[in-house]
């Protein structure tokens, strides 16, 4: 009896013992040799898996993903032209619904790129980037020439680094009628202002600081704005608020599956360090469907500016935005493949976002864009007939 | 019957290798439990004890990102089943427990630190190398309960138990104990619900005091006094 009950206790040890899974070591999407397509392809899968940050509302079908195109990765045997195009072909097919508005693959052998969410905006619209006049031509003539006070007018550009890409950096800044201050500029790269663009910022904070007599709003224009340096979230809008406010909220990954998260931090506007200013009149924040990334992270900032006073003006905004860091800050977002096979730019490199913005109603904009709270939109019928139906807009709301 | 109690390390086992500078740690919980038992014979003994445990891990940045972390206290009511070899003399004993249980993951509290991109130091813009993450962005702290989510969360948890101790039997009524007691997962912390998850075990080492009344020495006792009188 005693002998029975001790072997059926340590035969009901050894059964158990053996039902743990086995916990296999994934590496990292980098660390993979990546010198053939299969191993290319469970490389961008796994990182995908763990780097993704929007695997928690995103609805494409990962794992249907990997049972579909890994025999076809397996299909693959040598690198060539043929062989390649398919590679992309599918990489592509994979990858066009992720709702990343950031999101793009950067294949380095062929210098080709694919982004999902031009994709499909492409897709719905073809002429979704040709049918509007702005930003260049309006700023160029129309801004300048019609709405500035000719004697306010500061414009210049720069040459700045986004990102690993040398860029026009394009700022222009006055009054509109004496009583409205204006802000325009094309990326968020203040800290790499240089001599054309420096005094175009300086007389904006100036001439905020010191205050205009009977000062009615204040327009800052977002359109075309690709976005750059989050750091310049409170260089602007913290110099419109003396009291810190949360817009918005963001999270992380913080585990290899996907759906191990963070818990949500607060996305906050700080009092610029360097002084800022309580304002009460409205501030405009003009942005359309061109406005990416940080231009819509700060017209959401803008739209919740303590006093109540800030209003979205315009169109839909692309919808990019979860904020962006080397993978290591946050364990997800962008990573290289194929770099031990192809050097250290790799087979491909993944842009993705580090993080996902929720404001602070509760929605998450990302991959269909912030909503203008007043719809307005340049044509090009307006703008060679001398309007900008968009300041038009602004001022109207204004009170001019 | 009776009462038992003690104080736990638990680690999650998994697999983070690609999650860079992060380790996951090991964290101290405390359990309590009424240890409930059937005596076949003096060397074998059928127990079972309704306990409430503490199973907790701590994730920990390193290097740059010293100062990131989040601690997890998961609370579980478990209800083993096991069986106790006891060997030795007569007062004095050693015993051997085997058997299994089943738990379920009640509630959960996270407490951390993270590092907030959207809220960045603004005089970071001057500093040349900041020394860490969080002289770049400034750092959430929270302390707020777990939110389960249903997708993901495996809240039954199954495993093995094994423990290992000594007993002092008093007047052959009561009894006190001091056990070594392992308890092994055997159930992912998450449900499947993705190709390449990397499973989740919680690995639980305790030292449990106890203290049990032998009620039908008692029943009896008291059934002969009652007859007397």
């Amino acid at each position: 009896m005693k002998k029975a009950i001790l072997v059926w206790a340590m035969g009901a040890v050894v059964l158990l013992a053996g039902c743990r899974k086995t916990i296999s070591s994934t590496p990292e999407a980098t660390s993979y040799p990546g010198d053939n397509y299969p191993d290319i392809f469970q490389s961008f899968w796994n990182g995908m898996n763990t780097n993704y940050v929007f695997w928690g509302i995103d609805t494409t079908n990962w794992d249907n993903m990997y049972t579909v195109y890994k025999p076809k990765f397996d299909q693959l045997t040598i690198f060539d032209s043929a062989h390649e195009a398919l590679a992309e072909q599918y990489f592509q097919q994979m990858t066009q619904g992720l709702i990343d508005s950031h999101y793009t693959l950067e294949f380095m052998l062929t210098g080709n790129g694919f982004s999902p969410s031009e994709y499909r905006k492409l897709q719905t619209d073809p002429n979704y980037f040709t049918d509007s006049a702005f930003p260049a031509a309006v700023l160029d003539s129309l801004i300048p020439a019609k709405y500035i006070d000719r004697s306010s007018l500061h414009i210049g550009t720069d040459t700045v680094d986004l990102e690993g890409s040398s860029e026009p950096f394009t700022a222009v800044s006055g009054t509109i009628n004496g009583n409205i201050l204006y802000l325009y500029f094309s990326a968020f790269a203040f800290s790499q202002a240089g001599a054309n663009t420096t005094p175009v910022f300086d007389y904006f904070f100036t001439t905020l600081r010191s205050g205009i007599p009977a000062l009615k709003g204040i327009i800052i224009d977002l359109r075309g704005n690709g976005g750059g340096e989050v750091s310049d979230l409170d260089v602007l809008v913290g110099q419109l608020t003396t009291a810190q406010y949360t817009f918005g909220y963001t999270r992380y990954k913080n585990g290899v599956n996907r759906l191990d998260y963070t818990p949500w931090a607060p996305a906050v506007v700080k009092p610029w360090v360097g002084g800022s200013v309580n304002v009460t009149e409205p501030v405009v924040v003009l942005a359309d469907h061109l406005s990416v990334s940080m231009s819509e992270i700060t017209t959401m900032a803008i739209k919740n500016l303590p006093n109540g006073n800030g209003k979205f003006i315009g169109t839909r905004t692309w919808g990019a935005n979860g904020p962006l860091a080397s993978s290591v800050y946050f364990d997800g977002g962008q990573f290289t493949i194929g770099s031990a096979a192809f050097g250290p730019s790799g087979y491909m490199f993944v842009y993705t976002s580090s993080s996902m913005f929720k404001y602070i109603n509760g929605d998450i904009y990302e991959g269909v864009g912030v909503p203008p709270d007043i719809y307005a939109r340049e044509t090009n019928a307006a703008y060679l007939a001398g309007d900008d139906l968009v300041v038009d807009a602004a001022l109207k709301y204004i009170g001019q | 019957m009776g009462v038992e109690g003690g104080a736990n390390m638990n680690y999650l086992t998994t697999s983070n290798s690609s999650e860079p500078f992060t380790n996951y740690d090991g964290m101290k919980g405390w359990n309590i439990g009424i240890p409930i038992g059937y005596r076949f014979f003096d060397w074998l003994t059928l127990q079972t004890a309704p306990t409430y445990i503490q199973k907790n891990y701590d994730i920990v940045r390193t290097g740059f990102f010293t100062g990131v972390y989040q601690k997890n206290y998961n609370t579980y009511l478990s209800l083993p089943v096991s069986l106790r070899f006891s060997f030795g003399g007569k007062e004095l004993r050693g015993f051997v427990d085997l058997g299994g249980y089943a738990a379920y993951w009640a509630s959960g509290r996270i407490k951390g630190v993270e590092a907030n991109i959207l809220n960045e130091d603004d005089t970071a813009y001057e500093t040349v190398n900041p020394t860490g993450i969080l002289g770049e962005n400034y750092g959430y702290s929270y302390n707020q309960s777990y939110t389960f989510n249903s997708t993901k969360d495996n809240r039954l948890e199954l495993g093995l138990i094994g423990g290992l101790g000594v007993s002092y039997e008093f007047r052959q009524t009561y009894t006190f104990y001091v056990e070594g007691r392992y308890f092994r997962a055997m159930t992912d912390q998450e449900k499947h619900y993705e190709i390449s998850q990397a499973p989740r075990y919680n690995d639980n080492f305790g030292v449990i005091l106890g203290a049990t009344v032998e009620v039908k020495k008692i029943v009896s006792t008291l059934f002969k006094k009652h007859s007397r009188s």
